[in-house]
């Protein structure tokens, strides 16, 4: 007979809170995030361990129990979009996933052409988190107050993979029978776009043949608060974020004047010299309604993107250039440096 | 926080049918862009709830649609 717990299923459930820290039920036919893979789970770490230092015989004292359970959930996803006309009922896979990790989301459903936009939020008010579920192994493991941090890469024509790296308030993981996830699932036909045909802008160079790229919104969310008079955890509290991208891109001649980029030629290196804002804008997928974009700013146009690091680098005999750029507000007060737009 | 952008008119029919994609998307958007969009802050126990929003969604578009016999 096989062992009485396994490592071969799991699944995947979340959903915002209206209340912050406050766990909410979770619907098996609503509430289902799909993910592309087994989720990185450790629920080991505690705000408080309990330890009492040393016994005056030698050794260490017997812990009190330990407070304040960290929970954390690493998932792997891919963004699979709506596959019709986007409505409060239409999103894009990554929705709720989105939104606990501090995007403001944006339904715009003008006929013919809806999207889903998401875009920075450092609140204090408008934040979202979410109460999320992970199974596996038999095991359930929730977590509430949950905010998350997300980054996306790709190397070569595959899907594109997400991360959302989500930390809350953890609870002890129970036997749990792995929920039928029903409702907030994509149907399994519905495909995510592939990265084989990606459309990058850097400055107003367009015809980039780019190897891959990685996405990371580096928002910090790990500073718990403390709690000594309600359960010892009462959750977190986002900082700022430093949203960047990497992209690989096939070297081509250098543009030899400022704005040191044209539809064909593009020089990195002048770019970083002279700290010029850029528009920088990547796109994944052809596909009305799954289909899906980051991009400097407020819009795909806008000229909000700094490069901040060049590389030089070779696959076999092709030259490649590693370029780094940091996406900028375009004001020192607004939250506006990029958006992820599904349309 | 959770917004929505509502058309302030809906997209006529046959704009919607055209075939080709590109040519329906920038007919949709022109028409969108002409009739004006009105952006909404949606409150927290309505943003977590996807009926709910729905019903903000067309109790909000129903708004425009009377609002415009009005007019006529």
């Amino acid at each position: 007979m096989s062992s009485s717990k396994t490592q071969n299923q799991f699944a995947f459930m979340g959903k915002i809170e209206t209340a912050y820290g406050t766990p909410i039920a979770l619907s098996a036919a609503a509430d289902g995030i799909l993910l592309a893979d087994f989720a990185d789970v450790d629920f080991s770490a505690f705000l408080n361990d309990g330890a009492r230092g040393r016994a005056p015989g030698g050794g260490t004292r017997q812990r009190v129990k330990p407070s304040g359970r960290v929970g954390t959930i690493s998932c792997p996803f891919e963004a699979i979009g709506g596959g019709a006309a986007y409505s409060a009922s239409v999103v894009p896979s990554p929705h709720v996933l989105f939104r606990a990790s501090g995007l403001e989301a944006t339904g715009s459903f003008g006929g013919g052409v809806e999207t889903w936009k998401y875009a920075p939020e450092v609140g204090p008010t408008g934040l979202e988190a979410g109460t999320f579920e992970y199974y596996e192994g038999g095991q359930k493991y929730p977590i509430a107050g949950g905010y998350g941090s997300i980054s996306c890469s790709v190397d070569g024509p595959d899907v594109p993979r997400w991360m959302c790296d989500l930390l809350g308030i953890g609870t002890t993981p129970t036997d749990a029978a792995l929920p039928t996830i029903s409702g907030g699932y994509p149907p399994a036909s519905r495909l995510p776009p592939k990265a084989e045909s990606v459309a990058l802008t850097l400055g107003l160079f367009t015809a980039g043949a780019v190897r891959g790229f990685e996405f990371d919104y580096s928002r910090s969310h790990d500073a718990a608060r403390k709690n000594i008079n309600s359960g010892g955890h009462a959750g977190y509290t986002p900082g700022g974020h430093s949203p960047t991208m990497k992209i690989t891109v096939e070297q081509v001649a250098l543009a030899t004047v400022s704005p040191w980029s044209t539809s064909t030629t593009l020089n990195p290196y002048a770019l970083k010299d002279d700290g010029q804002l850029i528009v920088c804008s990547l796109a994944v997928g052809a596909l009305q309604y799954n289909r899906w974009k980051i991009y400097a700013g407020a819009s795909a146009a806008a000229l909000q993107a700094q490069v901040v690091d060049v590389q030089d680098a070779y696959d076999g005999p092709t030259r490649l250039w590693e370029i780094t750029v940091e996406f900028k507000p375009s004001s020192l007060t607004l939250v506006d440096s990029f958006q992820i737009e599904f349309n | 926080m959770l917004f929505v952008e509502l058309p302030r008119r809906p997209t006529p029919p046959e704009l919607l049918a055209i075939k080709d994609p590109d040519a329906r998307e920038a007919a949709c958007a022109a028409f969108v862009a002409e009739a004006g969009v009105e952006r909404f802050a949606v409150p927290a126990e309505i943003a977590s709830d996807p009926a709910a929003l729905q019903g903000f969604v067309e109790g909000q578009l129903a708004r425009f649609a009377a609002e415009a016999e009005e007019i006529v």
